[in-house]
């Protein structure tokens, strides 16, 4: 495959682009997914493809080939140079990329028990088991649930001469349950997402951790109590950190929305490329985005333009301190990319995404900030969400959640609405909780054009929020 | 080995090595994309979108193991290979209860009109052409900037089965998709064909450029209930949920709020809604669906009441239903949802908005509760404030909410021109027009 590369970024070089990359994998994908007890889906796949992507004049290009041969790899490279080169003459401003390192690396994540050593009927037998769980409790009404297992093997390569190889097993749960009582309904969506072998399953704990929550939000069925009106406290557990993080802070830090060049797809940004300093929240609010951490759905050591990885703090004591950049929008900006480019898979042109995201955590335990509260809502997890297209009407409806009186928790409630703008919300944290509350939650994060989802994380401590709307 | 040969030649070994039900799809085409942002283009990218995928059963009817794989084709090892492992991973999975068999009857097939034009496929660097052109009216037209993409596909896609079906249709469409914006608003229009000749982009790009300049200076309104009239590009979203939960497997799996609700009233009585898989010139158009059973129209909402559940074959079945052709052999899909249009003009649908709203785009429709169908989306792009039935200024930073039983029910008028809808949101291609919709809920921030 290093032949296949080096021809590909050579035809590409040939035919006049200033600079490429190429990269060849090979993902290995099992897939399961049961409804209730039936495998409604069991799907496995092994591809190989290529795909090159080149700056030309004043455009960038991209080819994406499954079963590449040298022949098909130089006709669509060269058909596809003369394209990117005719819509240069559309563009008036200069196509900046940043100047990097190259790396000749290779680094791969380890298996305890390899994921291919895991035979398909434990695969299916472990969905079964969560469902049969489920099923004994008298309010189970359904559930879909699926588990997935990709081995991604990568060869990258670029015209600054990084040749970065890595293989990374991955491994992800989604799923979603309805529980029915007293003639009424409530569901619950989750993801489970981390790296390495088939031990990172276990770290889910997923017989006890599913009856649990089903368990919990049959109370709130059986014995919440409709939300109260008016201004009030609210201290949020780390799903509902983990989404506000996601969607009101990793978004629009992603400095390609920032700049407009996804406005026609997922949105832009209320951030403008000025506001590096700006408060957007209170002291207490530190916010990092990192690809380094262990075990996680989104850990890259070199991202997909051969930037090497690090963290990148987003908010710090409340003020914007950094976008996620790639090499364009960094250029752009005088600066060097953070790493954050990435893809969904080999078939994608790489984009500005986030890695996981989290809140830093404080030094409160989450019962002290309970505690602090006269009247107000504990979310601890949501079931819808949304947000606008700049990342600034937020709204969070709390699936799992409970009345705060005199500082403790007392009966549950009936799906409050956390619905705030990014500023409010962010400048009423009057509270972050300790490492004991700390959580990350996978995340499927879809951007681009075509779509791509790809694997994230995003979590925090518990966090205080004062004088909520509700 | 060529995609054909390697087609044939997996069907007739997955037969020799013992599985049932055989159904081999192999697609080969290209797909082209000029993605732009501040009126430059940003990315051009090509794909080879060749493809050779699988579905297969081991064991007889109501005790069938199903699975399914995309596979390499070039080398016959390799292929022999992958195979061994689909009919050991199949047989190594449980019993699929829902899988009831691929159809066996004798189908005949007709070409759907107009799903592929030539034109397309030799469109090349004309593409550019028509994107600066494109970029260069919205903002001759008054937008400051633009953003999108212009992307066209076409390709040939060849289904053989173990119930001898051996059936082959070509397809092609263009897609210009187009943000237009100002320094505070923007619109988005689309347009998509399957062929040249109705690719009439130009209108819609100077509608984009119109409606954002229109939409300057929005202001924050009052939270309540409004009377909103929907442009179709933000009524096809609501549609794309209407037909999403009309998926025979949705109902199952708690993901519809149509559990239980056949031959009941779902709707407004001045709504119906259609799923056409052989729409002529339609996006989502094909002559057969995954299974080979020929596609057809089918009503599902028919004034107000739900008449059937969109299924495959074994769906159809475990609901006793008429097949609806809409195999996804484990997950039925729509084709193209196709609403029936009303009787007045889009003006006259305004002229009858006293005191209410224009939403001409949304995004990010997400449930609490799908059975429920409680939900809540955010209106994008230009809003109109419109009282005495005229626009008097735009607004922002809404969020629309209810459940979709009730929304559906309070539709109030169609208009009588309907518009062709892909967009981002929502890849289900829609025919719909414009929709007033009464008394829904509005939050401000």
């Amino acid at each position: 495959m290093e032949d296949l590369l080096k021809f590909a970024i050579s035809v590409a070089q040939d035919a006049g682009a200033n600079w490429a990359e190429a990269r060849y994998a090979s993902e290995d994908v099992s897939s399961f997914q049961y409804d209730n007890s039936i495998p409604i889906s069991s799907y496995y796949t092994l591809s190989n493809s290529i795909f090159i992507r080149f700056i030309s004049d004043n455009s960038v290009g991209s080819v994406f080939i499954p079963e590449p041969t040298k022949e098909k790899i130089s006709s669509m490279i060269k058909k596809q140079v003369k394209l990117a080169k005719a819509a240069s003459r559309i563009n008036q401003e200069k196509l900046l990329f940043s100047k990097e390192k190259a790396y000749t690396k290779k680094y791969s994540v380890k298996e305890k028990t390899k994921l291919n050593s895991i035979s398909d009927e434990e695969k299916g037998k472990t969905i079964l088991n969560a469902y049969n769980n489920l099923s004994k409790l008298e309010s189970f009404d359904s559930s879909s649930i699926n588990l997935n297992t990709k081995i991604t093997d990568k060869y990258y390569m670029n015209s600054d001469g990084s040749v970065i190889i890595s293989k990374i097993p991955e491994i992800t749960m989604n799923y979603f349950f309805t529980v029915k009582s007293n003639g009424k309904t409530t569901q619950r969506m989750n993801n489970l997402a981390g790296i390495g072998g088939w031990e990172t399953l276990k770290r889910w704990n997923l017989n006890k951790s599913l009856v649990s929550e089903a368990k919990n939000l049959t109370n709130v069925l059986n014995k919440g109590v409709p939300a109260p009106k008016g201004v009030m406290d609210f201290v949020v557990g780390h799903e509902v950190t983990g989404i506000m993080v996601h969607e009101s802070v990793g978004h629009p830090y992603e400095a390609d929305r920032i700049m407009g060049r996804e406005s026609a797809q997922a949105g832009e940004s209320f951030v403008k490329t000025d506001m590096i300093g700006r408060r957007v929240g209170s002291d207490h609010v530190n916010i990092i985005d990192t690809p380094l951490m262990d075990n996680s759905p989104a850990y890259y050591l070199y991202d997909e333009e051969g930037v090497k990885s690090r963290d990148k703090i987003l908010m710090k004591k409340g003020l914007i301190n950094e976008f996620m950049h790639d090499r364009i929008s960094s250029a752009k900006m005088g600066l060097t990319s953070n790493a954050s480019s990435r893809i969904s898979d080999n078939s994608k042109e790489p984009l500005i995404r986030m890695s996981n995201t989290y809140v830093v955590p404080g030094k409160s335990t989450e019962a002290s900030l309970i505690k602090d509260v006269k009247k107000g809502i504990y979310m601890k997890n949501f079931m819808e969400w949304n947000i606008d297209d700049t990342r600034y009407n937020f709204k969070a409806k709390g699936n799992e959640a409970y009345l705060i009186e005199n500082g403790e928790l007392t009966k549950p409630v009936l799906f409050p609405n956390l619905e705030i703008d990014t500023y409010k919300m962010w400048s009423s944290v009057d509270g972050v909780g300790n490492k004991a509350s700390f959580g990350m939650v996978g995340g499927v994060c879809g951007k681009g054009e075509p779509m791509q989802g790809v694997p994230t994380s995003m979590g925090g401590p518990s966090l205080l929020l004062r004088g909520i709307n509700l | 080995m060529k995609l054909n040969l390697a087609q044939d030649y997996v069907l007739n070994q997955l037969k020799s090595l013992g599985a049932k039900d055989i159904v081999v799809t192999s697609n080969s085409g290209e797909s082209f994309q000029n993605k732009f942002a501040n009126n430059e283009v940003v990315a051009n990218k090509n794909w080879d979108t060749s493809n050779l995928s699988i579905f297969l059963s081991v064991g007889d009817e109501g005790n069938s193991k199903t699975g399914s794989t995309n596979i390499s084709y070039s080398d016959q090892t390799a292929i022999d290979a992958q195979l061994k492992r689909l009919i050991k991973f199949t047989k190594n999975t449980a019993t699929n209860k829902n899988f009831l068999g691929l159809p066996s009857e004798n189908f005949k097939y007709r070409e759907v009109r107009g799903i592929y034009d030539p034109e397309i496929k030799s469109l090349g660097k004309n593409s550019i052409s028509i994107l600066r052109d494109a970029i260069d009216l919205a903002n001759q037209k008054g937008a400051e900037r633009t953003g999108g993409t212009l992307t066209h596909n076409y390709g040939t896609t060849r289904i053989v089965t173990s119930t001898d079906i051996d059936e082959s249709y070509n397809y092609s469409n263009i897609l210009l998709s187009l943000r237009a914006l100002t320094s505070d608003s923007s619109a988005h229009k689309v347009c998509v064909s399957t062929n040249m000749k109705e690719f009439k982009y130009r209108p819609k790009v100077i509608q984009a450029a119109n409606e954002a300049k229109l939409a300057s200076y929005p202001e924050r309104i009052k939270s309540g209930k409004y009377d909103i009239m929907f442009q179709p590009m933000a009524f096809s979203n609501l549609v794309s949920e209407v037909g999403k939960a009309t998926i025979a497997e949705s109902v199952e799996n708690g993901l519809s709020f149509y559990t239980n609700k056949l031959n009941k009233q779902v709707t407004s009585e001045k709504f119906s809604l259609f799923d056409v898989g052989n729409l002529a010139r339609g996006l989502g158009s094909r002559p057969l669906d995954s299974e080979g059973r020929p596609t057809k129209a089918t009503e599902l909402i028919s004034s107000g009441d739900l008449k059937t559940y969109l299924n495959n074959s074994s769906s159809a079945k475990r609901f006793k239903l008429q097949p609806t052709a809409n195999a996804g052999i484990l997950y039925s899909k729509p084709s193209n949802l196709v609403v029936p249009i009303g009787r007045k003009s889009d003006e006259k649908l305004l002229a009858g908005l006293e005191d209410g709203l224009i939403i001409t785009n949304s995004w990010y429709h997400r449930y609490q509760n799908y059975i429920k169908g409680s939900f809540s989306a955010l209106p994008r792009d230009a809003i109109f404030v419109v009282k005495g039935g005229k626009i008097i200024g735009s607004a922002k930073d809404i969020r629309i909410s209810g459940d979709m039983i009730n929304i559906m029910k309070n539709v109030d008028e169609l208009s009588n021109k309907k518009e062709r809808i892909v967009n981002w949101e929502s890849d289900i291609p829609s025919e719909v027009p414009s929709a007033r919709i009464n008394n829904i809920k509005v939050t401000s921030v």
